[in-house]
């Protein structure tokens, strides 16, 4: 009796539990009914084309005007060509007169900081000379070419990179190349003059090049440019380049090894590093990398983090095509993004590359350094040490 | 009652918890303050006037050496602490035979010695062993030199910048501002900087371009020593036996780091300023004093309780400070029986404490620097000697502004 009740009991549950299913079932079935609707022609209800908006902010502004001047059907109403219409305005693409239209355009430029008012003053100015050129660098087609981001003070750090991770190497099936790229540090912004120990320097190892622009965070860009550039006309046969910070610790081993395993395919469009995405500009004033609302507006396209990566010789030629139809942005590595956009690309994330360092606990341990690409920051001396430490033949991991 | 049972077992978790954040909170002192001790431990003046010491006659002069040696020697507790015991040894010695300098060899077995007897040793950190390591050894040969540094004049002031090989930019700032050479005033002015070896096990060979500018500019001092914190009293007392051979009649000698700012024409003022007898034995910048060493093993400053035990004796902040030139060969006399001490600024204070000079505290010294909404201030730089710490950058722009004709303060 009591058995044949209790199963009553269970069976009334289940009726209950199976119709509450059966309820929701059907109620989230009719919330995306008419999406789906069988054999129906999907009819949209808003508008499939965006209408042009003009932007406010004055970077996106400006980006827009210029992205105009290359768009082939409006050239072709005027017509001319792409090249003739670039050629026809090319005095106002390339200005580097002071230009005071930014005061009364960007909305609130009198309150903005002064490395902001330099770098919209001269927004369009990339025509820098460079002063310490390496002509004979690449005359033996580097497979690698290292070209480290430096600043003239740090001999210290560029003497630990020639020693360590930066060595050149020259055989007959291998050869890597080195650079390090630095900017102006004139006595006009305080600093001191080191251009004789520089000079020095420069002639001992042939690695420096300099070009004529004040080396500030937000003139990282021009480097990136000028850099680009000189790719082009100098070095335009290396088959890879690792662009980077001179306080980072690179396992060229590694590095060496990876692009080697590289199908032809994959290494012609190849660049890799530690990839953002998703991210945007940064609005708190105190921040290094505050941009206010007045000159970019939106989001950045994925880019991958300046404190190294790596691409191919092949798609540095195309990014230094494509740098002159982006307009300076004051973060270089967010540029880079926006010229890889330009060419349709996006960077690719490899784990190996360690912009934010390991974990606390494993920096003493050799062997966490066997397999990364890349880890940010180390000393001079760390690099020496961690380097030493890898050339070991008895180094078991 | 089960409920209330729970609340019990809550609060005594939390009151736990609170006790230990409190504890932690406290046991965290504030780096490189000096921490007041109990009364009684701390360090007396030396009732030694200094003139005493600075008599010249030679004969009298280790007779009072002694007098103030003892009076060190009170100071420091007969501890089982081992620079504790290695200095009262000394003293015990001193009363055999007095005068008799103790040997500092090197390439002995001092160092392992030294590591045999402290129980606690494997625990130091790695650069107080080498220091240890390195036990007594004073004679690192001398790789750059500018023995011409003094020649022709009578150096009125001596600048001597501790720096490290790699800060070219830090030297050159202080070349072009403050530590320029010249007559300012009529008052000669020379300038050198102390630097250790620049190759070492892991550091870039920076051999080159320091040999490049010391030809440039002619005011590098490099001895073949590694350039580490715990090797600073080493080349305290390298530059001082410098200074016996080359610039021996320098009335004044400034030490510091490549990192501070110092108001040079202020500093020849006021030594200018001072008559006859505080010039002769001066020993003045920002005053530690009733210090006693850091406990902390993560700070810089870390002294084991195994190593040292005791007060400091008041002394000089290492970032800069001022002495009379007359006192540099006495220095080198006491530094013959007082053992290397980690901390470079501590055993000058040591050295003087052994002379009976007892450092005079000055309020224009900061080398803790000054509130920070002061700190671009170039009127308040005008008013001060010397100010820790400006970037190289930094000490460009204040040193214009304070030569600025309009600067208006």
């Amino acid at each position: 009796m009591s058995v044949g009740r209790r199963r009553l009991k269970l069976l009334g549950i289940l009726i209950m539990v199976n119709f509450f299913i059966y309820v929701i079932v059907e109620v989230s079935k009719s919330g995306v009914h008419e999406k789906n609707a069988k054999g129906q022609v999907i009819i949209p209800r808003g508008k499939f084309w965006r209408k042009y908006t003009p932007h406010k902010a004055y970077w996106n502004k400006q980006q827009q005007k210029l992205e105009l001047l290359y768009n082939p059907i409006l050239t072709l109403l005027s017509n001319m060509t792409v090249e003739e219409n670039v050629i026809f305005n090319s005095s106002v693409l390339n200005s580097c007169v002071l230009d005071p239209s930014v005061t009364t355009e960007v909305s609130d430029f009198e309150n903005l900081p002064g490395r902001f008012k330099d770098f919209l003053f001269y927004l369009t100015c990339r025509n820098y000379s460079l002063l310490v050129d390496q002509p004979n660098k690449c005359k033996n087609k580097p497979f690698l070419l290292l070209a480290i981001k430096s600043l003239i003070p740090h001999f210290d750090r560029r003497q630990a990179i020639r020693e360590s991770w930066g060595k050149e190497i020259k055989s007959k099936n291998m050869t890597i190349v080195r650079v390090f790229l630095l900017g102006q540090t004139p006595p006009e912004d305080n600093f001191p003059d080191l251009s004789d120990m520089l000079k020095f320097e420069s002639e001992t190892h042939k690695d420096i090049l300099l070009w004529n622009y004040r080396d500030t965070f937000f003139n990282l860009t021009l480097k990136e440019v000028l850099f680009l550039k000189w790719v082009n006309n100098t070095c335009p046969e290396t088959q890879f380049i690792f662009k980077g910070d001179d306080d980072v610790f690179v396992n060229t081993h590694q590095i060496l090894d990876y692009l080697k395993s590289l199908t032809k395919e994959k290494a012609k469009d190849l660049f890799i590093g530690d990839v953002i995405k998703d991210a945007g500009p940064h609005r708190e004033k105190k921040l290094k990398y505050y941009i206010p609302e007045s000159v970019y507006e939106g989001s950045y396209p994925p880019y991958a983090g300046g404190g190294g990566f790596l691409y191919s010789g092949d798609l540095a030629l195309r990014l230094n095509s494509a740098s002159d139809k982006v307009l300076l942005y004051p973060i270089d590595d967010v540029y880079t993004g926006m010229c890889l956009q330009k060419l349709g690309l996006a960077p690719e994330k490899h784990k190996g590359f360690k912009t934010f360092d390991i974990e606390e606990k494993h920096r003493n341990n050799i062997c966490s350094y066997t397999n990364l690409m890349l880890v940010h920051s180390r000393k001079p001396q760390e690099m020496i040490k961690i380097w030493t430490r890898l050339q070991d033949p008895h180094l078991n991991c | 009652m089960q409920g209330s049972q729970c609340m019990t077992v809550v609060l005594a978790l939390l009151t736990l918890g609170a006790l230990k954040a409190y504890i932690d909170w406290s046991a965290v002192q504030p780096e490189r303050q000096p921490t007041s001790r109990g009364v009684g431990t701390a360090w007396p003046p030396s009732p030694i006037s200094a003139a005493e010491a600075l008599d010249n006659e030679e004969l009298g002069l280790s007779l009072r050496l002694n007098a103030s040696l003892q009076l060190l020697r009170q100071n420091i507790p007969e501890a089982s602490a081992f620079w504790n015991r290695r200095q009262h040894q000394i003293f015990r010695a001193l009363e055999g035979v007095a005068g008799n300098a103790s040997r500092w060899e090197c390439g002995g077995d001092g160092g392992r010695e030294a590591a045999a007897e402290i129980k606690d040793f494997s625990s130091y950190p790695v650069l107080y062993q080498r220091f240890l390591l390195h036990g007594d050894c004073r004679n690192y040969p001398l790789l750059v030199n500018q023995p011409a540094k003094c020649a022709g004049n009578r150096t009125f002031l001596l600048l001597a910048i501790k720096s490290v090989p790699g800060n070219f930019a830090a030297r050159q700032a202080v070349r072009e501002t403050w530590g320029r050479e010249g007559n300012l005033g009529g008052l000669p002015v020379r300038t050198v900087f102390l630097l250790g070896s620049a190759q070492g096990s892991h550091e870039p060979d920076l051999r080159q371009l320091v040999e490049y500018e010391s030809q440039l500019f002619r005011d590098v001092l490099m001895w073949d020593f590694e350039d580490t914190f715990f090797n600073l009293t080493l080349k305290d007392w390298l530059f001082l036996n410098w200074t016996v051979g080359h610039c021996p009649g320098a009335r004044f000698i400034l030490k510091g780091d490549d990192d501070v700012f110092i108001n040079t024409p202020k500093v020849l003022g006021y030594l200018g300023s001072l008559d006859t007898h505080t010039a002769q034995t001066l020993y003045t910048g920002q005053v530690m004093a009733n210090a006693s060493p850091f406990r902390l093993r993560k700070s810089k400053y870390y002294v084991p309780e195994s190593f040292y035990v005791g007060p400091y004796p008041a002394y000089a902040g290492g970032g800069g400070y001022v002495f009379s030139g007359r006192l540099v060969h006495r220095l080198l006399q006491v530094s013959q029986y007082i053992p290397f001490y980690p901390i470079d600024d501590v055993y000058t204070g040591l050295c003087f404490q052994g002379l009976g000079v007892h450092p005079q505290a000055h309020p224009d010294f900061q080398t803790f620097d000054i509130a920070e909404k002061d700190r671009e201030d170039p009127c308040v730089h005008n008013k001060l000697l010397l100010v820790h710490r400006r970037s190289p950058q930094q000490t460009v722009r204040l040193w214009r502004q304070l030569g600025d004709a309009q600067l208006q303060c």
